[in-house]
């Protein structure tokens, strides 16, 4: 061991010696000065240059090593492949962590659309029993204007009556209507509040076929290692969010997917899937949907959205989704 | 025509650095930077590595074959070499994996968004 220190020393004096041997050449090295400008050109980028830093890292030592052979050397082969292998690996992967981040914000988009159609929904709604109560106002006048003018026809009066309570039961429905749909609008909110403070999965990228609108609950919700919830307010206010999204839905049939990471035994992480779906599945009950519209299955690790390789992603794997399913709509 | 004096002293003393530097060759094995690879290797074969970057895992595998050959053979120069190779390819696999996974995704969540704004805000809401 005590010959590593030595051979540094006679390696730091070989790299000196280089140009003094090779003395009245110019030292043109047209592999390296490619592989070199392929990494600074990425650098250079304004998109991608801050981005995949382990892999540049990596790339920046490899070009040093190839610099450290000349192109007629032995280990000169070797050191170009790993250097050309490094440099593309910094490339997909700066393109891979950008790609990440616009999954992000698709998200947070995805969640907008669902919160801007309950709104309009809403909207609708408290038109329909606005017009529902002008027109009952105009009724009442009608009546009354008809019962001072004529008491003599009894048989008309009774019939407005009937239209009347026809007419005062449409406007009660249409503000429950109301009520309940500025409901679901405010626990959206909330839910996206929460939903923005943790960071969102993508979707599984095995399931790439358009099954419908989803809502995902992350794997932070849930006690580590149970099926339980947190008592916590965010955790309140995401599983209201989903709870106001299948009830935007009445008709629809809804799939709850539990989902964890690749750690510990598979067997085991299939029925922890299976428990957090189950677990989903009678918070939307205890709302009120029926447990026929509701399909829970637990998938494991087996639909990871997010490489299981780091903490990040293996957290972003561990989660419930609720899925609209739209052909059963 | 006789070579000058001080050319003479520089190939010396550069042919006394090559011989002490074939001294250096046999550092120990490279047993860690064969592991590391075999655990690059790992890290690279998830579903999405597999299907978007299957050459470049078929690459780590052979370069780590190839290692392990030399290291039965003693040859841990070549051993480190390939080592580091098969950590190459393997990085790269796992990069790649990723970034067309995710590059994919993108384009699917792009269409999904597309698609429920127009059946939620463009027409009629969903009932």
């Amino acid at each position: 061991m005590n010959r590593l220190p030595l051979c540094a020393i006679l390696l730091f004096a070989a790299s000196r010696m280089a140009p003094a041997i090779a003395a009245g050449e110019p030292p043109k090295d047209p592999e390296l000065q490619r592989v070199a400008g392929q990494l600074a050109q990425l650098e250079a980028d304004p998109s991608l240059g801050q981005l995949g830093d382990v892999d540049r890292l990596k790339a920046h030592q490899a070009i040093d090593d190839l610099a450290q052979t000349t192109p007629r050397s032995r280990d000169r082969a070797q050191a170009l492949y790993i250097a050309e292998r490094r440099v593309a690996a910094a490339q997909y992967a700066a393109q891979a962590d950008l790609a990440e981040r616009q999954l992000e914000q698709l998200d947070r988009e995805h969640d907008r659309i669902l919160l801007e159609a309950s709104r309009r929904d809403a909207d609708r709604a408290r038109q329909e029993a606005e017009r529902l109560r002008l027109q009952n106002t105009a009724r009442d006048e009608e009546a009354q204007r008809a019962q001072a003018e004529q008491q003599a026809q009894t048989e008309q009066a009774a019939g407005i009556a009937s239209n009347e309570s026809d007419q005062a039961r449409s406007l009660a429905e249409a503000r429950a209507k109301a009520a309940a749909l500025a409901q679901q609008e405010a626990a959206l909110t909330a839910g996206m509040a929460a939903g923005a403070a943790s960071p969102r999965p993508t979707p599984p990228p095995a399931a790439r076929e358009p099954r419908g609108p989803s809502m995902t609950l992350s794997g932070a919700a849930f006690v580590p290692g149970k099926a339980s919830l947190r008592n916590d307010a965010s955790t309140r206010a995401r599983i209201n969010a989903i709870v106001a999204f299948v009830q935007a839905n009445p008709s629809a049939r809804i799939r709850v997917e539990g989902h964890t990471d690749n750690q510990g035994n598979p067997q085991v992480n299939l029925s922890l899937s299976q428990q957090r779906a189950d677990a989903i599945k009678n918070e939307l009950r205890a709302a009120g949907i029926p447990a026929s519209q509701v399909q829970a299955i637990g998938l494991g690790a087996e639909q990871p959205v997010a490489s299981n390789a780091t903490a990040q992603g293996r957290e972003r794997n561990r989660r419930v989704e609720v899925i609209v399913l739209r052909n059963a709509n | 025509m006789t070579p000058s004096r001080p050319k003479i002293h520089r190939i010396a003393t550069a042919a006394a650095l090559l011989a002490a530097l074939s001294g250096c060759a046999s550092l120990p094995p490279p047993t860690a930077e064969i592991g590391a690879a075999d655990a690059a290797i790992t890290v690279a074969s998830t579903p999405d590595g597999q299907h978007y970057a299957a050459d470049e895992l078929a690459a780590a595998h052979t370069d780590l074959a190839a290692a392990q050959a030399a290291m039965a053979h003693n040859d841990y120069d070549r051993a480190r070499q390939l080592a580091a190779a098969a950590q190459a390819d393997a990085d790269l696999a796992r990069a790649k994996g990723r970034a067309l996974a995710a590059q994919s995704a993108v384009a699917a969540k792009t269409e999904d968004n597309a698609t429920l704004r127009r059946r939620l805000l463009d027409q009629e809401p969903l009932q």
